[in-house]
Order: structure tokens, then C-alpha cells, then sequence
């Protein structure tokens, strides 16, 4: 049973990264408007299928992939379990995001302006690999005297929460169209673990032949919605949801986006998405490490008149250095803010397409660009460059086909299309196409899909 | 359109359906985890004072302290734990020389464990020393809860002298090999 929810994981975590690089300025659907609110829209409404206008699913893990654990050969697990060991770092991370929009609505309240609202649910993880204290927990502290094993490395945010927001698209003027979106967030459960410092080693000493260290230990871990007012875990998935509805601790937040046409054929988009914090005060349980500490030993002092405890004077010594506690504390935890921008430069057969009030928009059939996305996280922000083309083979059939480089790999390809069914538009993308032939090898493999119908 | 939909679908559905991880072996995963941890344990130093009773005026030729000893307290490493092993260094600059017993004892003052003795000469800067314990072997240990170590001034012709500074150094670890 537990190999069989290991591989689950394990082949969940191979990466189903970066859809957003697919989706971010391509095919005008509704579902652009979330990543960039600043984006043009040429309809006169839409509305999501609940549960189906956007869904994504995104998990990464940097350092090494599948084949390095269980490649069938002749090695002991043990065998690649440490050379996986000794070739991953500190900034190595798993990390996972999945988005579901519940509700998504848009409508055009006037020749340039159109807004959107909706609610979505939102899963968002990061934890970086703390090699220092996987190597001390497998190997112990024997074989690694005077090195620090240092406390930073432990480093991860956490977050479950439901996002009511609204958004504008405004145009400017026939070059530029600017957006924002206001968004409230409803934490249902945060952990994080951020900023810890100190070291712990094990040195060469000359009061005893070595000597443990505690050296500007500062740690800390903290949750909101997992414990509750009497201390007791909250084990309720029902209420676990329930508070991602404005019942559980709030946040706010904003979009930001631009679309600007610098000619006819060369746009840029750019946007900065969750702009925001959440203030945790409900059900909050913090804990607390702070302290320096040396251990020398047991120092015998052979001193008939007053026996000592040693062993007692060492235990009460690391109480009164090293402090531990657990608060309940309000906190405030920052929205991982991401930054995208791309520049798309058409060119090939123009063509005509009406729009709403019976305006028209110009567009070509192709176009090369590149984008960045970069999302901000704890230890380093997270970063790729992706350069596409994009071809559309009618007006309502669009593709797109990129290559992107990021922290998991220099060779992702990827391929999406936009199609236009009546009035139901159908987003769908899978990056990492050479990726998904052997998972096992592959870093980063993507999927996104979106359903609404649009009213022209 | 139709058609194209269908394409798109397949390729899709093909780029899913190919996807392999035939060369993958999960049968067997069998990770023990074998960490190796070391802890200084007790130190000292004692001088010529330490050996002179000064209100009798007679060397004093044997002392001793006791400690509490609770790294068996937790079940964690009573369980896991294969190997111990305790190294200890002495640097005697006393022109006498030393014997040291090192005892361990459980709850209830029953010896769980005798390091065998050592003798240290006179002026021996650098007397290293280590006794290993496999747990299998010797399971009762596992109950040890006070250590003892008597320092024992072994006889001589010459005396100590209080005004004479001499000194005893004795330093020890222990490394505790566990199988997780």
C-alpha cells in the first residue's frame, strides 16, 4: 500500500509544470484575463462551465527525476537513493499549484470596457530540499565533523485558499488596453516555514575530543486552520473547504496588466498577478526556536562536598539557552507574486474579424515572441524563458508551440490550441511534447484545459 | 472541423497513452537509513590537589563521581540501536600513574556494563583507548541509566605533592550506531 501511494506521488511529481506559459497572451479566451487583466477581449461576454473554465494542475520537483530513484538496474535502491542524494542542493524544491475555477463571468459594459468576476480555488505548496539535515538524518553527525549543518535550508509556504475576485480591462486608446483585478482571499490552511537561520555542528574541540554547537538558532513554523482553539487538529475536509468561502482568515490582493501595440504588428503584454498578503489570526499555532548552545559533555568535577547531576545541569542549561515555544499569535503571509510579460511581433496574411457592436479587429495569421514568467518564492524566484510561434489556421483555430527553458530543464517543448466551437471555446496545452515519452526521464511535463462560452 | 478535433484529440490522447515508465522499478524500495552519531560525553581534570587530603596530609588514592547516563531513555534509539562505541583520550602529566574504571549501572545500581580498565603511566600525553559494544551481544546495556568513573592513583614511592601542580586530563565520546 504505501509503494502504491509512493508512486502516485511519484509520478504526480515529475513535474506538470508551467501551463501558464501556454495559455499567457494567446487565443483571446476568457481565461487570459486571469493571467493578465490588462489583456484585450473582443467578446461581449462569457461565462465559464463551472468547475471547467479553467483548471490547472502544476507540480515540479528540480534535482532529479524518476529514473535517478527506480531505473531498473542492477544498483541497490540504497545506491541511487544516495547518489540522488549527493547530487541535489539546497535550492532544490518540490513544489505544486493547481487552480479549479469554480465561477468565472464576463460581460462588456460599454465599447471599451469589460469586466470579469468570479472564484476560484487555489493549492499552492513549496518546499525547498534541506540537504544539510536529510544527510545528517542518513548519514548522523559522524562523518561530517566541522561542517554547520544550517538551519536555513528548511524552508517551505503552504497554502489552501478560495479567491473571490473582480477585474477590469480597459482600453486606453487603439495602442493601449490596461487592466487590473481585485481579489480577497480566504485562507483556509497556511504553513510556512521561512527565514530560519543557525547552524548545528560537531568540531574538534580542546575540552573534550569534540564539542556540539547550536550557533544563532532562529526557527520558526507557522500554521493557521490546522489547529484549533482547543488545541485539537481540525480533521473536517468539509470545513477545510467551507472557510475557502470567506470563512476562513483574509487577504487582499490585486492584478495588474497592460496589452500595448507598439505597431500593428509588434505587442507587448505584461501583468503582476497577487499582489496581496493574507492576515492570519484565526486558529493560528506557531512554534519558536531561538538559542545558542555548547556541549562539551559531562564535566565530572569530583567535588565530594556538593554532587552533582550532570546530566540534569546539562538538560536545564540547553532549557534556560535554547528556547522553544508555541504562540497563537496573528501573522501575515504574502501571496507568492508572479511577473509575466511577453513580446509578440505578427507578421504573414492579415485578416479581418468582427467583433462585438459590430466592430472589427485586424490580426495576422502568425507570430514569434518570447515571454518570462517568474514567480516569486522563498528562497529564489522561480524563472523561465520561453520563446513561441504561434500560427492560427482559421479565425477560430489558433496554435501556439514553444520552447522554454526553466530550472527544470534547457528543452521543453510545448504545443497548445484555441479552438472556437459556436460559442464554446476550448483551451487546451501540453508542454514538454519529447517529455511525456518517457515520464520517467522528464522534468517537466504540463497540462491545462478551459471551457466557456462566449457571446461575440 | 470535426476532423480536426478528432486529430487534435488523438494527438493528444496518443501523447498521454505513450507516455512509459517501463524502465522503472518500484519492487524495491528498501531504504535503511543506518546514521552514525557521535556525543561527547564525560570530561574532566583533576591536579595534584584533587589526590592530597590537606587536613590529614595523606594522598587521597581514589576518586569517583556518578552521572545520570539517559541516552537509552528513548525507545527510539533503545530500539534501533546496533553498536555503541566509546573513545576516550587521557593525557596524564602526573609522574604517577592512574588506573580509571568506567561502569555503567541501570536504574536500581546494577552494573549493565564494565569498561575494562586501563592504566595510564606516568607522563603519557596521548593514551587513547576505545571499548565497543554490539548490542546483541550484550542487550542489557540497553538498560543502563548512570555511568560511574573512578580515577584510581595507583601506588607509588614518591609522594604528591599539593605545591607541585600535576594534572590528569580525560576526555570521551561516544558514537552510537543506529539502523533505522
Amino acid at each position: 500500500m504505501n509503494k502504491l501511494v509512493l508512486l502516485i506521488f511519484l509520478i504526480s511529481a515529475i513535474s506538470i509544470k508551467s501551463q501558464q506559459k501556454l495559455a499567457f497572451s494567446f487565443g483571446e479566451s476568457p481565461q487570459t484575463l486571469l493571467l493578465n487583466p490588462g489583456a484585450e477581449t473582443n467578446f461581449r461576454s462569457h461565462y465559464g462551465i463551472p468547475m471547467l473554465s479553467d483548471f490547472s494542475f502544476d507540480i515540479g520537483l528540480t534535482g532529479f527525476n524518476l529514473n535517478d530513484l527506480f531505473s531498473n538496474d542492477s544498483r541497490a535502491f540504497r545506491t541511487r537513493f544516495e547518489q540522488v542524494l549527493n547530487k541535489i542542493n539546497s535550492t532544490d524544491y518540490m513544489s505544486f499549484n493547481t487552480k479549479v475555477d469554480v465561477l468565472n463571468i464576463g460581460f462588456r459594459l460599454n465599447k471599451k470596457t469589460y469586466l470579469s468576476f468570479g472564484f476560484y480555488e487555489e493549492l499552492d505548496f513549496i518546499g525547498y530540499a534541506p540537504k544539510d539535515f536529510i544527510e545528517l538524518f542518513y548519514y548522523g553527525n559522524e562523518p561530517f565533523l566541522n561542517r554547520n549543518f544550517s538551519l536555513s535550508q528548511i524552508s517551505l509556504k503552504g497554502d489552501f485558499l478560495g479567491v473571490l475576485h473582480a477585474g477590469i480591462s480597459k482600453k486606453i486608446s487603439e495602442k493601449f488596453n490596461f487592466g487590473a483585478r481585485i481579489k480577497i482571499y480566504s485562507s483556509s490552511i497556511n504553513i510556512e516555514s521561512l527565514n530560519n537561520s543557525g547552524t548545528f555542528s560537531s568540531s574538534t574541540s580542546n575540552e573534550n575530543i569534540i564539542r556540539q554547537s547550536l550557533n544563532n538558532l532562529n526557527g520558526q513554523v507557522r500554521t493557521s486552520g490546522i489547529v484549533d482553539s482547543d488545541d485539537e487538529f481540525i480533521d473536517s475536509p468539509g470545513e477545510y473547504f467551507s472557510r475557502t468561502f470567506l470563512g476562513g482568515n483574509l487577504g487582499l490582493g490585486l492584478d495588474v496588466g497592460l496589452t500595448y501595440h507598439f505597431t500593428s504588428q509588434l505587442e507587448f503584454t505584461g501583468s503582476l498577478l497577487d499582489i496581496g498578503f493574507i492576515k492570519h489570526s484565526k486558529n493560528t499555532k506557531n512554534f519558536n526556536i531561538n538559542g545558542n548552545y555548547t556541549l562539551d559533555g559531562l564535566n565530572f568535577e569530583y567535588d565530594t562536598s556538593s554532587l552533582s547531576n550532570y546530566w540534569q545541569q546539562v538538560e536545564q542549561d540547553f532549557r534556560d539557552r535554547v528556547i522553544t515555544d508555541e504562540t497563537q499569535e496573528a501573522y501575515t503571509s504574502w501571496r507568492p507574486m508572479k511577473i509575466n510579460a511577453a513580446l509578440k511581433y505578427s507578421f504573414g496574411e492579415k485578416r479581418e474579424k468582427s467583433c462585438y457592436s459590430k466592430t472589427h479587429k485586424q490580426y495576422y495569421y502568425n507570430s514569434v515572441g518570447f515571454q518570462i514568467h517568474n514567480t516569486m518564492r522563498p528562497i529564489k524566484p522561480q524563472f523561465s524563458f520561453t520563446s513561441f510561434y504561434e500560427a492560427s489556421l482559421s479565425k477560430k483555430i489558433h496554435t501556439k508551440f514553444t520552447h522554454t527553458i526553466n530550472d527544470y530543464s534547457s528543452t521543453i517543448f510545448g504545443a497548445a490550441t484555441s479552438l472556437q466551437l459556436g460559442k464554446l471555446y476550448v483551451f487546451g496545452g501540453l508542454d514538454n511534447i519529447l517529455g511525456v515519452a518517457d515520464v520517467s526521464t522528464a522534468n517537466t511535463v504540463a497540462f491545462n484545459f478551459g471551457f466557456n462560452i462566449v457571446i461575440d | 472541423m470535426n476532423i480536426y478535433i478528432k486529430n487534435v484529440m488523438t494527438i493528444f490522447s496518443l501523447c498521454f497513452l505513450i507516455s512509459c515508465t517501463d524502465n522503472l522499478n518500484f519492487d524495491e524500495i528498501n531504504l535503511n537509513v543506518d546514521p552514525v552519531l557521535t556525543v561527547p560525553l564525560v570530561y574532566f581534570e583533576l591536579d595534584q590537589n584533587d589526590f592530597f587530603d590537606n587536613t590529614t596530609g595523606l594522598e587521597i588514592p581514589l576518586v569517583t563521581d556518578t552521572s545520570d547516563f539517559r541516552v537509552f531513555k528513548s525507545s527510539a534509539i533503545r530500539n534501533d540501536l546496533v553498536k555503541a562505541v566509546f573513545d576516550f583520550e587521557i593525557e596524564n602529566r602526573f609522574d604517577r600513574s592512574f588506573e580509571i574504571n568506567i561502569i555503567f549501572y541501570d536504574g536500581n545500581d546494577n552494573i549493565t556494563r564494565t569498561i575494562p580498565s586501563f592504566n595510564i603511566v606516568s607522563q603519557d600525553l596521548n593514551f587513547v583507548v576505545s571499548d565497543s559494544i554490539e548490542i546483541v551481544a550484550s542487550p542489557v546495556f540497553l538498560s543502563s541509566r548512570k555511568v560511574k568513573v573512578e580515577v584510581k592513583l595507583n601506588p607509588s614511592s614518591t609522594q604528591i605533592d599539593p605545591n607541585v601542580y600535576q594534572l590528569i586530563k580525560f576526555k570521551s565520546t561516544g558514537t552510537f550506531y543506529l539502523s533505522i
